[in-house]
């Protein structure tokens, strides 16, 4: 009861809210009919995941021709995406269960969201390495299952095999630990609804009767829960990198990956987490719950984790020239000032310069100007990805076999295909779940707080 | 606890028909034709050839030893016994009998699947080619068929001495030949691994090699 | 196999396993999607057809060969047809054959193609429409009957039995003649040889017996009279691994780089129309000295700097009686001096053969001219066309179609209504010459007999054949040939009297050596060299224009073959196309770029639209158009290569595959001219991005990009004669470990009965890419047209990169070097495929197994060579009949699978097969794969690095033996032999 302790301390909560304002306010946009600007984000949304469909299913029907692939570049706009949606999924972990570890009280508003945010990024994640092979008819191959063939088992020294490993068990254990914390806010909802919504969120509430044994067992669960799934933080993305730092492609092959995709993927995904919240708070009329407080808390971690990443671009360039490796210092010379430099330079626009605007507590506090940098962040941290991958594969070793890339229009409707999925779920969500988690907000209300003091 | 149990009941349950249920159905994977034995457009008896006369495998299907298709024999290459031999024995015995008691020549007898042989290859009567029939070869059902991407050569595995039996099954009890094996990769695999006797080194065994190349390229 | 695969019943490995393949795999497709199909479905029912009567010698399933020779140009190379099954499936050198000693060009692989093309005519066609042969022969008779002066117009026969034909139907009608000329002219040459000698003949090259070679715009490496043999004596030549070592010194003096240009030691460039001049400076510098007097005097100055002539001279000098001058100008001046040249130096009777020459080129284009001007006349009753399409490659063209249709009876010999048959009143369409009998005497004495490999397709009918039948005496070609060869050719060989056993054995060998007609050349006449004393220029602001026969297209009469429409030239790497090239700095002024379209406009042609390509090592005042492009019907290829969406057509409907040079050309006096003197180029501000299958040209990257110590990378190494004198691994980068296993963490291999590997000799390859199509036409390489080569997405499997350097006095260096799979002992693309679909075989084979693989395309990221290839699309495989040419040991790839070379593991298998059927070890040299198999050059090796006695290990020790990117540590299994320019110092 730190609040006790310090009364004077800014209450994490605006508003003076009782535990029944919270309930009301956060049930409101699920039970009330939805507001014109969420249908017009939905049917925009909708409309994107359908482009996206049709421009997969062309290419699953016709081969991966259809996209600006060639001899040289065998991967550009696909695993790019990949890598950047698991990315985008990594903040929300790293709040939900990094966070609650450190006792981080101000993450309550945002963790649901954000949790659930990790859970349809990692969705359309999981689709390019799908999508990306050339006969996805076949994609089971890639699960050691016994078979006639001899049995033919399935490479394990492949790092795309350990993707598929650390991919499925960071979906699973994201799901699990977002599920767990709504069970209590379904059971608020299964008490204040009638009908089949009743008797569905009754289902899934698993007979939460909110007794005090009950709440036990559920903070253990979910502490526990936590534990799990914060090394996952580090591994997921840590095993992603390896993807490429153990392959022989300077520009690939480097030591430093690990930690620098982390920090990468985690940079992104607060970006994401802001950019979502920004709109959230003012979509749902949420401005009491993710308070100018959270976005300056968001902000600081943003800036934080965009100075790691400039230490790693800096080191990496640094690391190259003083290998003395000429495939080496020639992939960065060419990242920065080679044909397709121009990505570069976004990349350390968007990553590196942008955030330093966050310095100044007076920008923090502007929320449109924080709005376009986490904009700004998302998209330096796409062509972060697409750098590494094209930059690097386009001049190799044989300067026989150098080529160029330009996305066809079918990568371009895939890439707005996948924040189409993104966005129609994420509104999906914000519409028949609470995307906040009421039940923990109400552990950090402040409202009459102090009173028997 | 009655819950917990019950659970585990039903997916046991669910293991156990997943494991049994291909068993007891003859469900196959694709691409499994094991047991195929379709009907041929000549009742042709392997029983018959190769077990009761025991006419050797290789004098039909040759291209075992110079080919990678074993291969299936000419109608020519039927001729040289059915030139002579139109029908089973008993009958022409039998119509020896009438024209004996007839007082006749015996008639030639020819069997009806034996007439199928004829007409292929435009025969008369007399069994000498007929200008008015037209020759047309017999089209067999291909039984034991390989995926485009598996190459197979009969050679080696004759010259390794692997029997015609251990692949195509006792063939010389077929009245109509059935595929007898999976002829999945791992059957194919397994037999490589297990290897043969060697001719060299008395009880050593001369394994085959199991690189993808091998049979696929 | 009694009738055409087209329609008889095929092996049940083959047709229907293509048909069922592709079933199978929509099958698997939906099985795999859903396991619905589980079970209860099956593959569709398969029939299995065996023949009714089998022959003696036909046993379904293996390959039998047939002796006989190239027709793809008047080469006549010797081949060896591999059939399978009844159709001819690969064409390989014969290696036993002496002019082309195993080796066989991109053109001659290819045309195992022409033979499955389904557009050839099927029938002859008689005013427009398809007939029987009965009443072509009716009506052409009666027009013969009635035609008293009767031109029968052909390339070069070079074949006894033809020549024997035409001479009996040339008897047969009083007041017919016939006319010889080669689109790709050699005229003056034989006219210089006229003079000079009194033998209209060429001299056969010795290349092999030379020392020093100047060649003056002779592209004799590859597309001039014989470039096989050429190229197989000219690698002989610079063998540096023979005993004892030898090195020709080459200098090339051209105004394009052509690939024989590109092998030079020396090379300098000069404009067409000075090459006469440059030799008449040469001859002035080495005739005096061999006693010749000839007026050299007053000569304009030497285009060529006194510094090279001297050195020409020196070089020449020294190397008397086993130099070699060469000149592939069509001018009586130019060949009259390089001949006085080659008198001078003693060469006739060492490296030039008069006693057996040449009889591949034998056209006479005085004659040429005369009947052009007799059918402008219209004093020709009647013409008959064979091998030749003049109203596509001679500059009359235009004219000529009219003048045709004022003939009474033209007839056309050509497989396809081509332009000239166009405007023909009968086409008797001629077998492929796999469907047929013919012979050939390429070079006197030598005497091959061509035998078919399958019955003809269609209803076709060859030469002989129609001219026998319209002398009134039908014979058939098979007939005709036994009795040229007994009669003519069987009392011209020594100890042969038997003429069956004889006829036996050249059907088995392929040929026979017989007696040259003896030739008695006069003593050589000095009086009758022409002088040139002036050159020809363009005025300031003119350009001159050369048209030269590119290796794969020669002069267009193989336009309608894919494989060679796609092969990329040699050294501009283009394909799909012709354009103009120019070089940089005349680009750079006119402020073009390679893509950029302009208009080429000469006197007396219309303008023609080309692309700009720009071509270093070019005359800055020349423009380079390539022949053989602009054919009728070649927009046949629009839709070759994937159909979807956003996809680029190959060729617009109605039109054509490049523009047609033809129109420059000059029929002049003494000769088919391939050059102009003066054109204008004009800026059109349209592009046109070419198709070319390499982008960045050099070794050394970009300038500003470059790491420090990182400019040059070693890849296809190289160093000078003076430095491998002193140091025979001269050449090897700065601080390459000498030997030794570098540490390794990987587990070592488990050694296996064999280690497979391969050794390209830098020094022999002149990039002529033969290997290429040989590669592609074993291994079912697919075709996927202009846009998919522009889209960077070429399937071959051997390409063949091509790099430029700074040479000595500013003239470029090329180097040449085949890229392959280079099968490395620690794979970076196997440790990455999540499905095991590319492993390590126990015999050190980086193997792809297409059926497993499921296209995550990470290999070829990780592949360092960049060799492997993807199949972005299901490549069109509609065409029944040029479905035959695929390979039925090769399994055709489908969509979304990665492939790249086996080392043509099929071959292997069958060798190892042979080998345990037969009992006896495999020898060296017994597996060839088909790029080795089909070098002219000899400079590909294959074999058994574990046998220390093989050729491939001998190779792998020489101390020119490197490995591309050994450093990775990624161990490769091939090897390269570094190059040697026969020159004094590095030039850096």
């Amino acid at each position: 009861m730190t609040e006790a302790l310090f009364p004077l301390q800014r209450p994490l909560i605006a508003g003076d809210k009782t535990a029944a304002d919270v309930t009301r306010d956060v049930c409101r946009p699920l039970e009330g009919r939805p507001t014109p600007l969420w249908w017009a984000g939905f049917l925009a949304a909708a409309a994107l995941l359908g482009l996206g469909v049709v421009c997969v299913g062309y290419e699953v029907a016709t081969g991966i021709g259809t996209w600006g692939l060639n001899k040289t570049v065998g991967w550009a706009f696909d695993i790019t995406n990949f890598v950047f949606w698991v990315g985008i999924g990594h903040a929300g972990t790293l709040i939900s269960a990094v966070l609650f570890l450190l006792r981080q009280r101000w993450r309550t508003s945002v963790n649901r969201a954000a949790e659930a945010m990790t859970l349809f990024a990692v969705m359309c994640a999981a689709l390019f390495p799908l999508i990306h092979m050339g006969r996805p008819w076949f994609a089971y191959w890639v699960f050691p299952y016994p078979n006639t063939r001899g049995s033919l088992w399935v490479n394990f020294r492949s790092p795309l095999l350990w993707d598929v490993f650390a991919i499925s068990t960071y979906f699973l254990i994201s799901l699990v630990f977002w599920y767990v914390g709504l069970i209590p806010d379904l059971a608020t909802l299964r008490d204040r609804s009638s009908g089949r919504r009743q008797r569905l969120a009754g289902l899934f509430a698993l007979g939460w009767n909110g007794a005090l044994s009950t709440w036990n067992r559920y903070e253990l669960v979910y502490l526990l829960l936590a534990g799990l799934a914060t090394p996952l933080v580090l591994s997921v993305h840590s095993i992603v990198s390896f993807d490429f730092s153990t392959s022989v492609i300077p520009g690939w092959h480097t030591t430093i990956f690990p930690p620098y995709f982390v920090a990468g993927a985690i940079f992104s995904g607060l970006g994401m987490v802001l950019t979502l919240m920004l709109i959230a708070r003012k979509t749902m009329r949420l401005e009491d719950y993710i308070t100018p407080r959270h976005v300056d808390v968001l902000c600081k971690l943003v800036l934080a984790t965009s100075l790691m990443v400039g230490l790693a671009y800096t080191t990496e360039i640094a690391t190259a020239l003083y290998s003395g490796n000429p495939y080496e210092g020639f992939a960065f010379l060419n990242r920065a000032a080679g044909p397709m430099g121009w990505t570069y330079w976004i990349m350390v626009g968007c990553n590196v310069a942008a955030p330093q605007l966050l310095w100044s507590a007076r920008v923090r506090r502007r929320l449109g100007i924080v709005f376009a940098i986490s904009l700004l962040v998302n998209v330096g941290m796409w062509f972060e990805r697409f750098v590494i991958i094209v930059t690097s594969l386009h001049r190799d070793f044989l300067p026989s076999s150098w080529a160029s890339y330009s996305p066809t229009p079918i990568e371009i409707g895939t890439l707005l295909g996948s924040f189409g999925l993104f966005f129609t779920l994420f509104l999906l969500f914000c519409r028949f779940l609470p995307a906040i988690a009421m039940g923990e907000v109400k552990g950090v209300l402040s409202h009459g707080k102090g009173d028997h003091a | 606890m009655r819950r917990i149990v019950r659970l585990v009941l039903v997916v046991a349950l669910g293991f156990a028909s997943a494991a049994l249920v291909p068993r007891l159905t003859g469900l196959r994977l694709p691409g499994n034709q094991q047991g195929y034995e379709p009907a041929q457009p000549i009742a042709y008896s392997h029983r018959l050839h190769a077990g009761e006369l025991q006419i050797p495998c290789l004098y039909c299907h040759s291209g075992a030893l110079r080919s990678r298709n074993a291969g299936i024999p000419a109608a020519s290459v039927c001729m040289n016994c059915h030139r002579l031999v139109t029908a089973a024995r008993a009958t022409t015995r039998a119509e020896e009998k009438q024209a004996e008691a007839e007082h006749r020549k015996p008639r030639r007898v020819v069997a009806p699947e034996l007439q199928k042989l004829y007409d292929a290859l435009g025969l008369g009567p007399d069994l000498k080619p007929d200008p008015q029939r037209t020759a047309r070869p017999i089209a067999w059902v291909r039984i034991h068929q390989l995926p485009a991407f598996a190459e197979f050569d009969h050679r080696p595995h004759v010259a390794a001495g692997v029997a015609c039996q251990k692949c195509h099954g006792p063939i010389e009890t077929m009245e109509r030949v059935r595929q007898f094996e999976t002829l999945s990769m791992g059957w194919c695999v397994n037999c490589h691994r297990a290897g043969v006797p060697a001719p060299d080194q008395p009880g050593g065994v001369k394994v085959a090699s199991t690189d993808c190349s091998v049979c696929h390229h | 196999m009694s009738k055409p695969p087209a329609d008889s019943a095929p092996h049940p490995d083959h047709a229907p396993r293509r048909g069922f393949d592709v079933d199978r795999r929509t099958f698997l497709k939906t099985a795999g999607f859903a396991m619905l199909a589980a079970g209860c479905a099956r593959p569709p029912v398969e029939k299995a057809i065996p023949l009714l009567v089998q022959p003696e010698e036909l046993v379904p399933g293996t390959n039998l060969w047939y002796a006989s020779a190239c027709a793809g140009c008047a080469a006549r190379c010797g081949t060896l047809v591999k059939c399978r099954d009844g159709r001819p499936i690969k064409l390989e050198g014969n290696p036993a054959h002496p002019l082309s000693r195993g080796g066989l060009c991109a053109v001659g692989q290819a045309s195992l193609l022409g033979l499955y093309d389904s557009r050839r005519l099927a029938a002859p066609v008689l005013r427009g429409k398809p007939v029987a042969w009965p009443e072509v022969d009716v009506a052409v008779g009666a027009g013969l009957h009635a035609a008293r002066r009767m031109r029968l117009l052909t390339d070069t026969l070079a074949s006894p039995t033809e020549e024997r034909a035409v001479r009996r139907f040339l008897a047969a009608h009083p007041g017919a003649r016939h006319v010889v000329y080669d689109p790709l002219s050699c005229s003056a040459l034989l006219d210089a040889h006229q003079q000079l000698f009194g033998l209209r003949v060429l001299p056969r090259m010795r290349i092999e017996r030379a020392t020093a070679v100047v060649a003056f715009d002779a592209d004799f490496l590859g597309t001039w009279i014989s470039p096989v043999e050429a190229t197989a004596g000219y690698a002989q030549a610079r063998d540096l691994s023979g005993t004892p070592p030898r090195l020709l010194w080459h200098a090339q003096i051209e105004s394009r780089l052509s690939p024989t240009g590109a092998r030079a030691d020396r090379r300098w460039t000069v404009l067409p129309g000075e090459i006469p001049l440059a030799l008449a400076h040469l001859a002035a510098r080495l005739l005096p000295a061999a006693g010749m007097s000839l007026e050299l005097s007053g000569l304009e100055p030497s285009p060529l700097p006194a510094a090279a002539l001297d050195e020409l001279a020196a070089r020449l000098a020294a190397a008397r009686g086993s130099s070699l001058v060469l000149c592939g100008s069509n001018s009586l001046a130019a060949q009259t001096l390089v001949a006085a040249i080659n008198q001078a130096l003693g060469n006739y009777g060492r490296t030039l053969d008069l006693e057996q020459p040449s009889l591949q080129r034998q056209g006479d284009d005085r004659a040429l001219a005369q009947l052009i001007e007799e059918l402008e006349r219209g004093a020709v009753d009647a013409l008959l066309v064979r091998g030749v399409n003049p109203v596509y490659d001679l500059q009359q063209g235009t004219s000529l179609r009219a003048a045709l249709a004022q003939v009474p009876l033209v007839v056309s010999f050509a497989e396809r209504v081509d332009e000239t048959a166009a405007a023909a009143h009968a086409v008797c369409p001629e077998p492929h010459t796999l469907e047929t009998w013919r012979d050939a005497e390429p070079v006197a004495g030598l005497v091959t007999v061509m035998q078919p490999a399958l019955r003809p397709l269609g209803s076709t009918r060859a030469f002989c054949e129609s001219l026998a039948a319209w002398s009134g005496a039908p014979r058939s070609a098979y007939e005709q040939v036994r009795d040229t060869w007994r009669e003519d050719v069987l009392p011209r060989v020594p100890g042969a009297s038997d003429f069956e056993g004889f006829w036996t054995a050249a059907l088995d060998r392929g040929f026979v050596e017989a007696r040259p007609t003896p030739p008695a050349p006069r003593p050589f006449d000095v009086s009758q060299v022409q002088v040139a004393r002036s050159a020809e220029r363009p005025a300031p602001g003119q350009l001159a224009l050369v048209a030269y026969p590119k290796i794969s297209q020669l002069d267009g009469r193989h336009a309608h073959n894919p494989w060679l429409q796609e092969l990329p030239d040699p050294v501009s790497k283009a394909t799909w196309d012709n354009y103009a090239a120019l070089a940089p700095s005349t680009a750079a002024e006119l402020g073009l770029q390679t893509g950029d379209v302009v208009r080429v406009a000469a006197a007396g042609t219309p303008p023609v639209e080309l692309p700009v390509l720009v071509q270093p090592g070019q005359h800055p005042r020349t423009v380079a158009v390539a022949l053989g492009y602009g054919r009728a019907g070649t927009d046949r290829f629009a839709d070759v290569g994937p159909r979807w969406w956003f996809g680029k057509r190959t060729v617009a409907v109605g039109g054509t595959v490049g523009a047609n040079a033809a129109p420059w050309l000059r029929l002049e006096a003494d000769g088919l001219r391939y050059d102009r003197v003066a054109v204008e180029i004009e800026k059109t501000g349209r592009s046109r991005p070419l198709a070319t299958t390499q982008r960045y040209d050099s070794l050394d990257v970009p300038a500003g990009l470059a790491p420090p110590g990182g400019v040059h990378r070693p890849i296809a190494q190289e160093t000078v004669l003076a430095a491998y004198r002193g140091n025979p691994r001269a050449g090897a980068p700065e601080g390459e470990a000498e030997s030794g296993a570098p540490a390794d963490l990987w587990p070592a291999a488990a050694p296996g009965a064999h280690r497979w590997g391969m050794a390209i000799d830098l020094n022999a390859c002149t990039g002529c890419s033969a290997c290429a199509i040989s590669c592609q036409a074993e291994n079912n390489v697919p075709v996927v047209g202009r846009d998919e080569v522009q889209r960077e997405r070429e399937m071959h499997w051997l390409r063949l990169d091509r790099y430029y350097a700074e040479g000595p006095g500013g003239e470029v260096d090329v180097a040449h070097q085949p890229m392959l799979c280079q099968h490395c002992g620690h794979a970076p693309c196997e440790t990455v495929c999540p499905v095991l679909a590319t492993m390590h075989s126990s015999e050190g084979l980086n193997q792809q197994v297409y059926n497993r693989c499921v296209g995550t395309r990470y290999c070829a990221n990780n592949c360092p060579y960049k060799v492997r290839r993807f199949n972005w699309f299901d490549y069109p495989h509609e065409d029944p009949t040029a479905n035959l040419a695929l390979n039925p040991d090769v399994t055709v790839r489908s969509r979304g699978v990665m492939e790249k070379c086996s080392l043509c593991v099929q071959r292997i298998q069958a060798g190892k097969i042979a080998a345990t059927t037969r009992g006896t070890p495999l020898r060296d040299g017994e597996i060839k794969t088909a790029c080795e198999q089909s070098c002219p050059a000899r400079a590909i090796v294959f074999g058994d690095l574990a046998d220390p006695q093989s050729r491939i290990a001998a190779q792998a020790r020489d101390p020119r033996a490197y490995r591309a990117l050994e450093e990775l540590g990624v161990q490769p299994s091939i090897f390269y032999l570094r190059r040697v320019r026969n020159r004094d110092q590095e030039t850096t």
